[in-house]
């Protein structure tokens, strides 16, 4: 009871608004380690140690995944749920007084029934009426948008806690005409909920063909990538666009931004005959002419390649139809090879031969497992709806009472806009002739 | 036919600007002499404003082919559009509520004046920027500006009122209680409409990116807006918190606004501002 109190009192509602205000705050104002790389902390920590300690310490780079916040977030849940309780008790007592005996005893043409005309006029339903009183309301609904709203954040919250521990979400960049296994280690990036276990998605993923149209400006108008996705043996085919999502066994495959070129070179050693080969990805420049850039190791090699590629050699579209490129490649810090290649050319390094063998496309896929975004959805539209009921409805009760020998009596309530209401009751009185 | 088009958007545009600032120069006349006679030149301008308004953003639309939301130039420009629409809307409906309108015009003008000064290239729409989700979500965003602007303007009226008394024009305006809650009340519609702002552009984000919630910048910034009207209409419930506190409380709240609407995305790197900047 003590807890319930503590938890539902003005004085902890403001409070915990005035900490999620606060948390935002801090999560905007101090890097995040969701947005920046570990280098730039890794300088922070060099630069000035003292309050990089208590950054880390407090967990402020990591705001919305921190303890406190956490403990906030259920803190907020709790409160909601005490409160709905309390406002649900609230609003059953107060439930609408009396018998309705509708206009029973109100004698026509008298000044009793002009009020009541007057009143209905505004909007407003008879609840009681008898030869002396009447009681009228309005937006009766009214009185519960406010539980109707805070059910609605208590979804959303729940939603967010739920998201939090166990959303699985996982990046991968999908050559066109490969086969992406659905296993949690072949995804490039991944980030999961607190008590998520493996992502692995249950199925496979072929991308068969990766389509991308521009404006004339150069901006992207249409990226899709046409999926074959294998469940069991069982085969459907897909196309996911930007907006335009999949979901196959609970997981959600979304089309990315990200997308560019792969370079396909082989490496071999012509005295043993073995060869490697290495598919790099590199991303799409954002502008035409521009070249896309790379710089990676060679798989099971010493050698490093610097890339400079051009899908076309004039440059002037995104697509592949000449393309070329830029290569340099390094032992160390020796570099052994500069000069520009085309397909099918190979380049002598040392005492192996590096071939361009192709190019081709990536797309960037994502799959998302997010079992609280029902929760969320409902929550969002309940919230919409409270919102709405609660500062668009607001209940209001007018009683008129007629005592002999007496000017009638016009009192009410309203649970908001008071000053606005009490214009209306003298409006009311002025048409009624009694003000 | 695409330069000619061009050309009466701009002229349509100034020519809107000069009649919003005469109507500003109106409701200032009348609020600072409490002349009652310029309000209705100051609400007339603002009408011819909206009308020439309307003509540079509906040429704007078809020679782009889509809302005016793409191009900082034509967010700022429509979103003073729906503020004028709405105060006009308001003081047909409320006239007593018109020399808010010493507010609401010179934001409202302010916001498109620094729309004129930025890029006005014509810019087509990338792939996620598509569907009713976002239709809703820049929808709603607008007529949140435009309640926000509107509650600000009752809460200085009420100031003003509060400090000159019950002279000659402030006579005409609400009693200040009842000017108290008209900015309580679009303060509710403004939250309201926050709110939708706030949820479609979740589900929007849900579709687009796959996640509905991911502490972007800017979305960081809305829920922290959201939250400071939350927590002005707690503090009004509550502490019965009115008149002046609330009046100075909703300032604060209108520059937290500000920050969000007017900073944050042209400023900051966000995914919004992916294609603003």
């Amino acid at each position: 009871m003590g807890i319930s109190r503590i938890l539902t009192s003005p004085r902890t509602i403001i409070t915990l608004i005035l900490l999620t205000l606060f948390a935002s705050l801090i999560g905007s104002l101090i890097p995040q380690a969701s947005e920046k790389s570990p280098e730039f902390f890794e300088l922070w920590r060099q630069k000035n140690i003292y309050t990089y300690r208590l950054v880390t310490r407090l967990q402020l780079h990591r705001v919305y995944t921190s303890y406190w916040f956490l403990s906030l977030v259920v803190m907020i849940a709790l409160s909601l749920t005490l409160s709905i309780k309390e406002q649900i008790r609230r609003n059953l007592r107060m439930r609408i007084r009396g018998v309705k005996r509708v206009d029973g005893g109100v004698s026509p043409g008298s000044v009793f029934s002009n009020i009541i005309s007057i009143i209905k006029k505004k909007g407003y339903k008879i609840a009681y009426a008898d030869g002396e009183r009447a009681l009228f309301s309005k937006n009766r609904l009214g009185r519960w948008g406010s539980v109707i709203f805070h059910s609605g954040l208590l979804l959303i919250v729940v939603s967010g806690i739920i998201v939090l521990c166990f959303q699985k979400r996982g990046f991968v960049q999908i050559i066109e005409g490969e086969t992406f296994n659905g296993n949690e280690d072949g995804f490039l990036v991944i980030e999961k909920g607190i008590l998520a276990g493996r992502f692995d998605t249950g199925f496979m993923t072929t991308l068969r063909r990766f389509t991308h149209t521009y404006w004339d400006n150069g901006k992207p108008r249409f990226i899709e990538s046409s999926m074959r996705i294998n469940i069991d043996g069982k085969f459907i085919d897909k196309d996911i666009s930007i907006n335009h999502p999949a979901f196959i066994k609970g997981t959600r495959i979304y089309q990315s931004t990200d997308y560019g070129y792969t370079v396909s070179l082989v490496l071999r050693d012509p005295s043993s005959g073995l060869q490697s080969i290495a598919h790099i990805n590199l991303d799409r420049p954002h502008r035409l002419g521009v070249f896309a850039k790379g710089r990676t190791d060679f798989p099971g090699s010493p050698y490093i390649v610097d890339m400079k590629f051009l899908p076309d050699a004039s440059g002037k579209t995104f697509y592949l139809k000449k393309p070329i490129l830029y290569l340099r490649v390094f032992k160390g810090s020796d570099m052994l090879f500069e000069g520009l290649v085309l397909p099918g050319d190979g380049v002598k390094i040392g005492r192996d031969i590096l071939y361009f063998v192709g190019t081709g496309y990536w797309s960037g896929i994502i799959f998302v497992k997010n079992p609280g975004i029902f929760l969320a959805y409902t929550g969002i539209a309940i919230g919409i709806i409270g919102a709405t009921i609660m500062f668009l409805m607001p209940y209001r009760e007018i009683k008129v009472t007629l005592s002999e020998g007496q000017r009638p009596q016009i009192t009410g309530m309203s649970t908001r806009y008071r000053a606005m209401f009490r214009e209306e009751l003298n409006e009311i009185k002025r048409e009624a002739g009694i003000s | 036919m695409e330069i000619i088009s061009l050309k009466g958007e701009v002229i349509s545009h100034w020519s809107a600007v000069i009649a919003y600032v005469i109507s500003t120069i109106s409701f200032a006349i009348s609020v600072s002499f409490k002349k009652e006679r310029t309000l209705r030149y100051g609400m007339l301008f603002a009408f011819l404003g909206l009308i020439l308004h309307s003509i540079a953003l509906g040429i704007r639309w078809i020679l782009v082919g889509h809302g005016p939301y793409m191009a900082k130039y034509e967010v700022l420009s429509s979103n003073s559009w729906v503020a004028v629409l709405m105060f006009l809307l308001v003081g047909w409906k409320i006239p007593r509520l018109r020399p808010a309108g010493v507010v609401v015009m010179p934001l409202s003008f302010l916001m498109m004046t620094v729309g004129l000064f930025t890029n006005p290239e014509l810019r087509k729409l990338p792939p996620a920027l598509h569907g009713i989700w976002l239709v809703l979500h820049i929808f709603f965003n607008k007529l949140s500006v435009g309640a926000i602007f509107i509650s600000l303007g009752c809460a200085i009226l009420f100031l003003l009122k509060s400090r000159y008394g019950e002279v000659s024009l402030y006579r005409k305006i609400p009693s200040l209680e009842v000017l108290d809650e008209y900015s309580y009340r679009f303060v509710g519609f403004g939250f309201i409409f926050w709110s939708i702002t706030i949820g479609a552009g979740s589900i929007w984000a849900n579709e687009s990116w796959g996640r509905y919630w991911g502490w972007d910048p800017i979305e960081t910034w809305s829920l922290i807006t959201w939250l400071m009207y939350g927590l002005y209409l707690h503090l009004r419930f509550f502490f019965r918190w009115k008149a002046k506190r609330a009046a100075w409380m909703l300032i604060v709240c209108f520059i937290v606004s500000s920050i969000t609407l007017f900073i944050i995305p042209f400023v900051i790197e966000t995914l919004h501002s992916a294609y603003f900047m």
